[in-house]
């Protein structure tokens, strides 16, 4: 959450330094007083407040200027309202406009008007550059905003694409098991079927001996179905200890000393989950490595009937984590997608991801 | 046209509206007159403009309080047509109670007051301020009664030290160059001028009373929803 802090824009210090203009022109004017002298000023401000109001070319202050230069040709203590003009053609990068009222700075200027004049150009030329500097940050953060934008997109995309992905290999998987079953099964399944049948028709003719044959043959072909049936089940059934070596292998293929421990069959967990518990862990794993320097790392998965948890813990943590990375943001998104849910907790040094998996939805 | 006519009406319906601005100004005609100078009603006048031109101006302010601006900023009437009918309205009534004030002034003073065709159009310029400042002054607060009770003391002020409710030589002369940028100074100033028949400093001061106007109108009229 962004904590409110009051922002000083460009445009507030323009009107702070206009003001403070036009307070130092008027401090020397009023001693000076005449209906001459006023209207000048109610001129400048109308030629400020004008702009202020409309979108105006900068070239038509030009026209104003003009105005008040000439004017303080007879009145030359209007000079004073000239540094107004310098501040704001300073502002708008427009240094060339600066040079009649110079001149007529030149003629008639007291040293507090030039004094005030070189204020209001320093100052306008600051605010000119810090303007400059805003709006090209502004356009910096534009730039990254959209991308941003773009590699939320490509991550919602990839997430689409990776549970289409899960969709083929479960249609897959589903088509190889089939195939299995009706090219080992379902041939001996058939001649057994058919053979008791024939059996059955032996028995009612009384032709027991060829019955007994028959009855057999229809035991072998079970017999050979059954064994068939333990091979292909074997087949499907992911070995579970090949799985857990993985996970193992993983944990320690880092640099620093793992504490894993795991409770439950790592068989109940469907494929797809298993996949991403492992990616989730190697991701994990690898953050420690890159923003930890840990003494201990403990990781533990427990698996039951309904949810696999998971716990990786460190300590040695360098910084504190405000906002999770992209990694950790892929890593929450993928798994929130099948209904899981991933905690992050950090104490002191000691930082721990837990990640909740449904086994049954 | 018609939002010109519904803002006179708007105005017009209100009974106190009435009294307030076309009968209170009679008895500031009563105020004897000073030696060499015109009768000095005739600038405490001023500080009933200012006081009318603020109560005048009290429907433009509820409109934006009760939000009505916003559905009018969704109708095909624009910012400016809504302002202008409207300010035109008051500018109309306290031109009526500026003729009205003189034609007392005329029945009551006689020959003391000279150059009312003069006085008249001083008094137009000085009205014509007085509601760009309520404009300007309302844009400050979003609640009437709260904008009207500091009002009161702000105008009670700015009249008392730019000769509108005292008169000016009553005033310490180191005063006079600093309350020469408050906006209400001019009416007396115009009015003295007047008096001494200075045809430069009337111009003077309509010129300036004009330009305050035209910063007031600038500031007042940025739409705020």
């Amino acid at each position: 959450m962004h904590e409110s802090r009051p922002d000083v824009h460009p445009h507030h210090t323009y009107w702070v330094l206009i003001g403070l203009l036009l307070v130092g022109a008027l401090s020397q004017t009023t001693l000076h007083h005449g209906a001459p002298t006023i209207l000048l000023f109610l001129f400048t401000v109308v030629s400020i407040v004008l702009r202020w109001r409309y979108r105006i070319p900068v070239p038509f202050m030009l026209l104003d200027s003009l105005i008040v230069g000439v004017v303080s040709l007879s009145y030359p203590i209007n000079t004073h309202y000239l540094p107004v003009y310098l501040f704001y053609f300073c502002v708008h990068g427009k240094p060339v406009f600066l040079l009649p009222s110079f001149v007529v700075l030149w003629v008639h200027g007291s040293s507090f008007s030039w004094w005030l004049a070189s204020f209001a150009i320093v100052a306008g030329l600051l605010l000119y550059f810090w303007k400059r500097q805003q709006a090209r940050l502004q356009q910096e953060i534009d730039v990254s905003r959209q991308l941003l934008h773009k590699l939320e997109a490509e991550e919602q995309m990839l997430l689409r694409d990776q549970y289409s992905i899960q969709q083929v290999s479960r249609l897959t998987e589903r088509q190889r098991i089939a195939e299995l079953l009706h090219d080992n099964l379902g041939h001996e399944l058939t001649a057994a079927h058919l053979t008791l049948k024939a059996t059955g028709t032996l028995i009612s003719k009384h032709e027991t001996e060829k019955a007994l044959m028959l009855q057999r043959q229809a035991e072998e072909r079970l017999g050979k179905a059954m064994k068939q049936l333990r091979v292909a089940v074997q087949h499907i059934e992911p070995i579970a200890e090949m799985d857990l070596r993985s996970f193992s292998d993983l944990v320690h293929s880092f640099p620093f000393s793992v504490a894993f421990s795991h409770s439950g069959t790592i068989g109940n967990i469907p494929p797809a989950l298993r996949q991403l518990l492992y990616v989730s862990m190697q991701e994990a794993l690898t953050n420690t490595m890159k923003h930890a320097d840990p003494s201990k790392v403990t990781v533990s998965i427990e698996i039951t009937k309904a949810i696999v948890r998971a716990t990786i813990e460190n300590d040695g943590t360098k910084e504190h984590v405000q906002e999770p990375g992209s990694g950790l943001r892929y890593m929450r998104k993928r798994i929130e997608a099948v209904n899981g849910s991933l905690s992050i907790q950090q104490q002191g040094n000691v930082f721990c991801l837990i990640i909740i998996l449904p086994i049954k939805e | 046209m018609n939002i010109y006519l519904h803002a006179l009406r708007e105005d017009l319906r209100n009974p106190l509206h009435i009294i307030l601005v076309f009968l209170l100004p009679i008895p500031v005609l009563f105020i004897p007159a000073h030696p060499h100078s015109f009768p000095f009603g005739l600038t405490l006048y001023g500080m009933m403009l200012f006081y009318s031109a603020f109560l005048l101006s009290r429907p433009i302010v509820e409109d934006r309080m009760q939000k009505i601006v916003i559905r009018i900023a969704a109708s095909p009437v624009s910012t400016l047509q809504y302002l202008a009918s409207h300010l035109l309205a008051y500018v109309t009534l306290l031109i009526v109670q500026i003729g009205i004030f003189l034609m007392g002034s005329l029945i009551l003073h006689g020959d003391l007051v000279w150059g009312r065709i003069s006085l008249f159009a001083l008094y137009i310029s000085f009205s014509i301020m007085c509601i760009a400042f309520t404009l300007a002054w309302n844009m400050l607060f979003r609640s009437f009664t709260i904008s009207f009770a500091v009002f009161a003391g702000v105008a009670s002020l700015m009249c008392l030290f730019s000769g509108v409710s005292m008169p000016l030589f009553l005033l310490p002369t180191p005063i006079i160059r600093y309350i020469m940028f408050l906006p209400t100074y001019w009416l007396p100033h115009g009015i003295e001028a007047l008096y001494h028949g200075d045809v430069g400093a009337i111009a003077q001061s309509h010129m300036i009373l004009l330009a305050y106007a035209v910063i007031f109108l600038l500031l007042g009229s940025k739409r705020r929803l």
